[in-house]
């Protein structure tokens, strides 16, 4: 005879119908929790907003920005911290000149342009922007480079509808196969939780396939999101356990403020030339467009966002090309040629932002705030940019 | 494959869903050999070598034991085959350094090479499995198994394989000599047993390892406080660590229909030395007191050799953790605390007038201190540890108040479970709920309780499926898995 069964030295034996329960309370919290913690977090987002720079891995924050976005300004635009600004204040980025474009005209410290032809607010019926009338939103994040902004937008932006959208394209995500993620040796990227895990592959992504499987399952599960949110908002991006070895006396659900942190109004990196930072000439080997991942990834970025009922506009650059070598600015000038081309037969409205100054750029792709003020006036110089804008209003 | 990965998760799926099928056929076996094979191979293919060499020398030694009128030579071949085989790639590098240090020290300049550093995981567990076999054979207790594919499945079953139980082929080859029977309470059992394994190790062993290795890591750098909070830490880690383990290990195989005995009963609860060895790694210690303790004489045979056999097997069970001598002095200190203590510990004062509760500290804070030996990396380490932890003042050990709440819920947790609460509840339930299905006769002399503990019965069931709830919610927004590894595999 068998003999019998000794359980556990715990009572913590559930029978069917308890388990049944655990199941139905667990995905309840699982699928509820995010939605109420969204009611229960205070998020005012500021003029001028964007993401905070510890917060450039939260993709719940990102949906819930884009969300919020999508629905209080008629532009929105996705880019890396070219777009977010890492060398300048909030009050200094791209979408910030844009913005003053449109509300202070004359007033602006920027020359005047001719804004008397266009108007713009109200943009869309209904939609007035923020309290100060903007319409351009930052939805910047730094490392989102092509093969992560498009999981980033698929999976996290879904708001992103109907709208215009500015996309920018940063070159030096292209400067090497390195940096393409087409070389097969393996290389730690930014945001590997975004790219595509099985298919297409990517040469230097090494990921075993459980992890791989499990990024699968959590971008398909908002609640992972959150959970992610939670400790990099709450916890600096700590699970609980190491937070108390930091913090021992602390109690980690006082942690939980709901609040989260505004964006600091500052730099994230100190505000000087590339050439005081004693950066020297480089020369990215570059690859050519026709077999870049980093590229083919952006283009489908636009076929995401266009197939879902947005209007695109694509700007490329800027790029420092005095920390080049001839030969690397001429490859690069071949691969850009190779892009804008591509652009233009598919009918993509663009621009690529002429060089600077060499004393307005703070590293080899990073504007200072000088470069993002010429690049916002260069833009509502282009016919095509004017053109854009048009077509958004009418459209 | 660690359980409390995706890489088991995936693994276990596939497996169950061919298994539940296949287990109404003879060919479930070999199913789940190859899964066995597989799990263990997942480490490194290499192993399965040794494994199917362990297997196979174990199962044809029985064979020529039955076959030959000389049992006890083909017994001894085989115990020293397995030995030979543990003792190269467990302790080889451990005794040719020992040995050169020897050498050195009497001036002579040979050296023996060391051998290769590979340690297959849990070589030490299914070696032990091999052999219960072979001796249980040749003592009688034990058929000889006619097929092979079920001896190798039960050396290799996969739940238990990399840190035990230590099962016995008594226990396990009947089980897979039958079909599995699953009921749903093999699947509620399983599913009970695997998640509070998981939350042992995952929310709480890795947790306070976190605190222990930043001590331990360097002790020269720690100050006295901090190494006794380090220590007390160890033992709830390692407690956790291990019973997680088993728990996980049991839970799985009771899915499959399989039942693995109890491991660990709640050892911080021990009221003395012997009583704590009767509730740790309890595979373990049986297996030392049959094989090992009860050979050499036992308690047969005088005071002094009953002594003699209990510091050997005390000795050798710390060897078994590991080739160091940190682990053996580990032993040593168990058998010097049970020589100090067993006589005293049989005596009326102290099983009648003593507090439980002051028998249990004692126990605890006995066994910590041993544990210093264990989980120290040296003996220098070990000893500067005791040394600063005996001279230094108090200071502020920065030791997280979460870490210490857990702690002291689940020593208050367990010592409720065995206290005559557990029993008195046990009653409030039925009584509670005879009651409430109007039978008058039950009940009928029990004294008017107090509302809270009524109260508490009657949330029994909703206090467990809360805690099972906050257990899971807990582990999926708290923690990360980091895929630490089970201190045990390294044994």
């Amino acid at each position: 005879m068998k003999p019998l069964f000794t359980f556990s030295s715990n009572s913590v034996r559930l029978s069917l119908r308890s388990w049944i329960f655990v199941l139905v309370i667990f995905l309840l919290f699982l699928s509820l929790l995010p939605v109420i913690w969204q009611v229960l977090e205070n998020f005012n987002p500021s003029d001028d907003y964007r993401i905070p720079y510890e917060l450039s891995s939260d993709y719940w924050m990102f949906a819930r920005w884009s969300k919020y976005a999508s629905s209080n300004y008629p532009i929105l635009m996705i880019g890396d911290s070219v777009v977010w600004g890492q060398y300048v204040t909030m009050q200094e980025t791209l979408p910030y000149y844009l913005n003053e474009f449109i509300n202070k005209g004359q007033k602006s410290p920027l020359p005047p342009f001719s804004r008397g032809s266009i108007k713009f607010p109200p943009f869309e019926r209904g939609i007035k922007g923020d309290l100060k009338g903007n319409i351009f939103a930052n939805l910047g994040m730094d490392g989102i480079h092509p093969a992560v902004m498009l999981g980033l937008v698929k999976y996290y932006g879904k708001s992103i509808s109907n709208k215009g959208v500015i996309l920018h394209l940063n070159p030096l995500w292209m400067s090497s196969k390195k940096h393409d993620l087409s070389d097969t040796d393996e290389f730690r990227f930014n945001h590997p939780r975004l790219v595509p895990q099985f298919y297409p592959k990517i040469p230097s992504y090494k990921a075993k396939f459980p992890q791989r499987f499990g990024i699968v399952v959590e971008r398909g599960n908002p609640f992972s999101s959150w959970v992610n949110h939670v400790r990099l908002n709450y916890y600096e991006n700590m699970d609980i356990g190491n937070w108390t070895i930091q913090y021992p006396y602390k109690n980690p659900l006082s942690a939980i403020t709901f609040q989260i942190p505004s964006s600091e109004n500052k730099p994230h990196s100190e505000p000087i030339s590339w050439m005081e930072r004693g950066m020297t000439k480089q020369d990215f080997p570059w690859v050519l467009a026709d077999e870049s991942f980093q590229w083919s990834s952006f283009k489908k970025v636009i076929e995401l966002l266009q197939a879902r009922k947005n209007k695109v506009f694509v700007i490329i650059g800027p790029f420092n090309p005095y920390i080049l070598t001839n030969e690397s600015l001429n490859r690069y000038k071949a691969m850009k040629k190779d892009m804008e081309n591509w652009l233009k037969d598919e009918g993509i409205s663009y621009a690529s932002i002429s060089d600077l100054p060499s004393e307005y750029y703070a590293d080899a792709s990073h504007p200072l705030k000088d470069g993002y003020a010429k690049i916002a006036k260069e833009l509502f110089e282009s016919e095509l940019f004017i053109k854009w804008m048009k077509g958004l209003r009418t459209g | 494959m660690l359980f409390h990965s995706w890489y088991f998760l995936i693994f276990f799926i596939i497996v169950y869903s061919v298994y539940l099928p296949l287990r109404g056929t003879r060919f479930y076996l070999y199913w789940l050999l190859v899964a066995s094979y597989f799990f263990y191979g997942w480490w490194n293919p290499l192993y399965l070598i040794l494994i199917a060499y362990s297997t196979a020398t174990n199962y044809f030694a029985v064979v020529l034991m039955q076959r030959s009128q000389r049992k006890k030579v083909w017994l001894i071949v085989s115990i020293v085959n397995s030995l030979v085989v543990l003792c190269f790639f467990k302790y080889g590098v451990f005794i040719t350094t020992n040995l050169n240090i020897l050498f050195s020290s009497l001036g002579l300049s040979y050296a023996i090479p060391k051998p290769g550093a590979l340690l297959p995981v849990g070589i030490s567990f299914y070696t032990f499995h091999a052999m219960s076999y072979t001796i249980d054979y040749y003592r009688g207790y034990i058929k000889k198994e006619p097929s092979f594919v079920r001896f190798a499945t039960f050396i290799s079953f996969f739940p238990q394989l990399v840190a035990g139980p230590i099962l016995r082929a008594s226990d396990m080859l009947p089980q897979l000599t039958g079909k599995p029977e699953i009921r749903k309470e093999n699947i509620t059992d399983g599913l009970s047993l695997f998640i509070v394994g998981l939350f042992k190790k995952v929310a709480l062993a890795d947790y306070l390892s976190l605190y222990v290795d930043k001590v331990y890591d360097a002790p020269s750098l720690s100050d006295g406080t901090s190494l006794i909070f380090a220590t007390f830490a160890f033992g709830w880690q390692i407690y956790f660590d291990f019973s997680g383990y088993t728990d996980m290990a049991r839970g799985i195989a009771r899915m499959m229909g399989f039942d693995l005995k109890l491991n660990f009963n709640n050892p911080y609860l021990a009221t003395s030395l012997g009583d704590f060895w009767n509730r740790w790694h309890i595979s373990l210690s049986s297996w030392f007191k049959d094989y090992v303790y009860i050979p050499l004489g036992g308690n047969r045979k005088g005071k002094f050799n009953t002594y003699r056999n209990m510091f050997l097997t005390m000795v050798i069970s710390g060897f078994w953790h590991g080739a160091a001598w940190t682990f053996i002095i580990w032993g040593a200190l168990h058998a010097l605390g049970r020589f100090m203590t067993r006589e005293f510990e049989r005596s009326a004062f102290y099983n009648d007038k003593i507090p439980k509760i002051v028998k249990q500290i004692y126990v605890f804070i006995f066994v910590s201190f041993a544990w210093i030996f264990f989980r120290a990396q040296s003996i220098g380490d070990a000893f500067l540890i005791v040394k600063k932890i005996f001279t230094s003042g108090f200071t502020n050990p920065a030791f997280p108040m979460v870490a210490l709440f857990f702690c002291l819920i689940i020593w208050i947790y367990q010592l409720l479970y065995e206290s005559s609460l557990n029993g008195l509840l046990a009653k409030l339930s039925v009584f509670s709920h005879s009651r409430e299905n109007g039978d008058p006769s039950v009940g009928t002399g029990f004294k008017p309780v107090p509302t809270f503990l009524t109260i508490f019965s009657r949330f029994n069931v909703s206090l467990k499926v809360i805690a099972v709830i906050l257990m899971i919610l807990y582990m999926v927004i708290f923690t990360t898995s980091g895929n630490e590894a089970f201190i045990y595999f390294q044994f």
